[in-house]
């Protein structure tokens, strides 16, 4: 038998993602919401679907280019999920001066598949 | 109660640093040791102990455990390549002070060494890891967080709008460290700063500029750490060490932790204050791993020098530079003297205890805070170090 604790977990978000479903994992005990970093044993939690409501963290403007993918200026953003989860991602927005920490947000997915966010 | 010490640092020694390729790491590594063991006026027979650091960009056999041949280093007692990313070289310390007290060996050499800068490359592209932060491997690549710029960048943004602090409080940082930097002749960004400079630096992560993020060089620093009784021959004044601190978070990435603000260094403080019998407010002085500004506010925080959401004030108004009531990094630190990681700080923080200051040495010195931070503020690691041979 081998272990996949760690792949297993992000694997599951992945094949979520994948299918363009934003879920977390919640505790079966406690209903706790657990964070992406979290690896709880098997059986120990659920998938649930998020509504996609967030709020903006965090956030970064890239003006250093590191990839020809990304051309610059573009953000990164850490958004905090309204059931409590905390995730790497970005904000569409035509103008970036209007990035403000604690705006509302809506998880929404690309045609590539990418999920983003959106202002509300 | 009076403390005594727990070793001593002895020896201290620098390869060349450059901006300009000068050598491999495992070459500079051999020019540090060699230079800090003659420091501490001795020869490879007297050392017993190897610690090896690199950079966690840098490969294992960048800077191989087979060095101890390099260095003809016989019969060792202690050798090992630790690593725990930027709290690399503080732990190394640490571990040899711990070895030293319990008798598995006399004298320990620290060696850092790294060779970041080739021809054609920036302190950008040498430094451009993706940091993982949400725990889904791979997942940041898809957002373009590219280097360790970014997700500081996104903490310094949390103190921003947590506390109301504003690109001038970052900017008196760097101004703070460039004037330390002026009287340091290590330093390599020794030109007076200004506000308007500041202000006008290239962004490259908003909200960093160019002049809140590290001086990368190319070059090698190794101490010379003995048990406290053998440190009297030593031709220098010893640096005492007195206090060790660890503290690692963790990342669990939901709310209600905000590690942006609040990290591991506060465990690493207490567990370093404690230890040496002191508390914050006896800290004279700092020498912090400070690879982006906002590091150096968030660790006067942690380590609980000021209150939370005040160390931006407290640096904009002067008290951390020359002449003001705490002075940190006093040899220009990351920003402006130059990046060696754990190292930097841990160098400045001998000088300063033997006295070797200079123009920038601080009188008071009895009790000094030396930081390691790696990872994205996740791993944290503290000394106290002192040139008393108690402390009360």
């Amino acid at each position: 038998m081998t272990s996949k604790r760690h792949s297993r977990f992000a694997e599951e978000f992945l094949a979520f993602i994948a299918a363009r479903e934003l879920r977390y994992a919640r505790c079966r005990q406690t209903s706790a919401a657990l964070g992406y970093t979290a690896r709880p044993p098997d059986g120990s939690y659920e998938w649930v679907a998020a509504t996609g409501a967030a709020t903006l963290y965090t956030f970064v403007i890239y003006h250093q280019g590191y990839s020809d993918y990304f051309s610059t200026p573009y953000n990164v953003a850490v958004v905090e999920l309204d059931e409590g989860p905390r995730l790497v991602s970005t904000v569409v927005i035509d103008d970036l001066a209007k990035l403000k920490v604690g705006m509302k947000l809506k998880a929404a997915f690309e045609n590539t598949g990418r999920l983003v966010f959106v202002p509300v | 109660m009076a403390r005594t010490p727990l070793a001593a640092i002895v020896g201290l020694g620098f390869s060349e640093l450059s901006r300009k390729p000068i050598g491999s790491i495992r070459d500079l590594a051999i020019a540090a040791v060699g230079a800090a063991v003659a420091d501490a006026g001795l020869t490879s027979g007297d050392i017993d102990g190897l610690l090896v650091v690199r950079s966690p960009l840098a490969k294992f056999e960048d800077l191989p455990l087979k060095i101890q041949d390099d260095l003809d280093l016989r019969d060792l007692r202690l050798l090992s390549s630790v690593e725990a990313e930027g709290s690399s070289t503080l732990q190394a310390i640490q571990q040899a002070t711990m070895a030293l007290r319990h008798g598995m060996a006399q004298t320990v050499v620290c060696v850092f060494s790294d060779a970041p800068l080739a021809p054609g490359t920036s302190g950008s592209s040498a430094f451009d890891l993706v940091m993982p932060m949400t725990g889904i491997d791979g997942w940041e690549a898809r957002y373009g967080m590219f280097g360790a710029v970014g997700p500081y960048a996104l903490a310094a943004r949390c103190y921003m709008a947590r506390y109301g602090a504003t690109a001038e409080h970052f900017g008196a940082y760097a101004i703070a460290n460039r004037q330390w930097a002026q009287r340091n002749p290590l330093a390599f960004l020794r030109n007076p700063l200004s506000m308007e400079q500041y202000l006008a630096s290239r962004w490259i992560v908003e909200p960093f500029r160019m002049l809140d993020c590290a001086y990368p060089v190319n070059g090698a620093i190794a101490v010379v750490v003995t048990a406290t009784e053998r440190a009297a021959d030593a031709p220098s004044p010893p640096v005492y060490v007195y206090g060790l601190g660890q503290g690692h978070a963790g990342l669990p990435g939901v709310r209600g932790f905000d590690r942006e603000l609040r990290t591991g260094a506060e465990i690493a403080g207490q567990g370093a204050y404690r230890m040496a019998g002191v508390n914050a407010r006896d800290v004279a002085m700092c020498q912090f791993y400070d690879a982006f500004s906002y590091t150096g506010i968030q660790s006067l925080e942690d380590y609980g020098l000021c209150q939370r959401g005040e160390a931006a004030g407290f640096v904009a108004a002067g008290h951390t530079a020359p002449g003001g009531r705490l002075p940190v990094n006093t040899g220009g630190g990351h920003l402006s003297g130059y990046y060696l990681q754990g190292m930097t700080p841990v160098a400045e923080a001998v000088i300063q205890a033997r006295g070797d200051g200079g123009e920038r040495q601080v009188t008071k010195r009895d009790v000094i805070l030396v930081s390691g931070n790696g990872g994205r503020l996740d791993y944290h690691a503290a000394l106290i170090v002192s040139p008393l041979k108690s402390l009360t």
